[in-house]
């Protein structure tokens, strides 16, 4: 199992642990990863696993569609503008904020 | 500055529908974070909140108290943003939109049987999204629904017109409290495509659409307690 260092910030990691990010984003994505060692690698089945941890976390929780990034669509927390998608190297974790640029936290797996 | 959205002409909600298209034309009445016009827009709004809480009381009476104890103040960027960061504190206990709205829907929606999943045969494929046409409720991704209301700002804009630019801690605050509200449109019409029917007399969401109509911004200190926010240099006595 993942231990909670694993979602702490090392400055060479390729894998997604923005500062920013809060306890529940975090909890919710290690969830996803976790869900994902032993699943094809591809959107759908990361897709999958993020709504089951975010039903898993959140009373009544869902996972929205918070707009388009390189090779297809944002979908995570309209609250926290934090999200996956695709990207050239493989899915990735986003910030897509309101009004605001979107940026690139880094991988959901390594 | 307003955030339109208008339900595509040929999608198709049932009995539903003719109340969808009223909660997106309450919706796009919004004129986001402007100046209150005049004090009896506060008073209309203020009687708002309290039907909004009236109507949510007789569904989840433990979330929503009897009485409200509904303060108005009237403010500028500094004082909005700090009642964001006050309600977004994670020493806060009380979370409105999370113990109370959300609940609300959600109960609503199980006691209805209704569930998002089951929204799949009118979810519109994401490869054709954005469809120009627009309007369509729900988007389909791989075997997963979801919902597609995706209303935008441009808050940028919006500042640039309003007499004070303010700054960037204002924008990501007004960002975070827009997309909340959104959150608001979409249990409202949630809760009426659970109802089935076209009667909005019921559904405790409108009102609180209403209220931001209004130009009030609500902010949920406690159970029991409101601050009903404006921005604005004060009201003329």
């Amino acid at each position: 199992m993942l231990s909670q260092p694993d979602l702490l910030i090392r400055p060479d990691s390729r894998v997604a642990v923005s500062p920013a990010l809060s306890e529940r984003d975090r909890a919710i994505l290690m969830s996803t990863r976790l869900a994902l060692r032993d699943a094809p690698g591809d959107f759908s089945s990361a897709l999958r696993a993020l709504r089951i941890a975010v039903e898993r976390r959140i009373p009544a929780g869902r996972t929205f569609y918070l707009g388009d990034y390189t090779f297809g669509p944002i979908i995570g927390s309209i609250l926290s503008g934090v999200g996956i998608a695709q990207d050239v190297d493989g899915i990735v974790v986003v910030r897509a904020r309101h009004g605001a640029p979107i940026s690139r936290l880094g991988r959901l797996v390594p | 500055m307003r955030s339109r959205f208008e339900l595509d002409p040929s999608e198709d909600y049932g009995e539903a529908t003719p109340a969808l298209r009223e909660i997106f034309r309450a919706w796009s009445a919004v004129d986001w974070f402007v100046p209150l016009r005049d004090r009896e827009a506060a008073e209309r709004g203020r009687r708002r909140f309290e039907e909004h809480n009236a109507l949510a009381r007789g569904h989840l009476p433990d979330q929503f108290p009897e009485t409200l104890k509904i303060r108005a103040v009237v403010g500028e960027w500094g004082e909005f943003t700090a009642l964001c960061d006050h309600v977004r504190s994670t020493a806060m206990k009380w979370d409105w939109r999370y113990s109370a709205l959300k609940t609300l829907c959600h109960r609503h929606s199980e006691a209805h049987g209704w569930q998002l999943k089951d929204q799949l045969h009118r979810a519109r494929a994401i490869e054709s999204w954005p469809d120009p046409r627009g309007g369509a409720l729900f988007i389909r991704i791989f075997d997963h629904t979801m919902w597609g209301f995706t209303p935008r700002l441009d808050l940028e804009a919006a500042f640039r017109a309003s007499s004070v630019a303010p700054e960037k801690p204002a924008l990501d605050a007004a960002a975070w409290y827009f997309d909340y509200a959104r959150m608001d449109a979409m249990h409202c019409v949630e809760w009426q495509l659970a109802e089935d029917h076209a009667q909005l007399a019921g559904n405790p969401f409108l009102p609180l659409l209403r209220v931001y109509a209004e130009g009030l911004l609500p902010f949920s200190l406690a159970r029991d307690e409101l601050v009903l926010f404006a921005l604005g240099p004060g009201l003329p006595a």
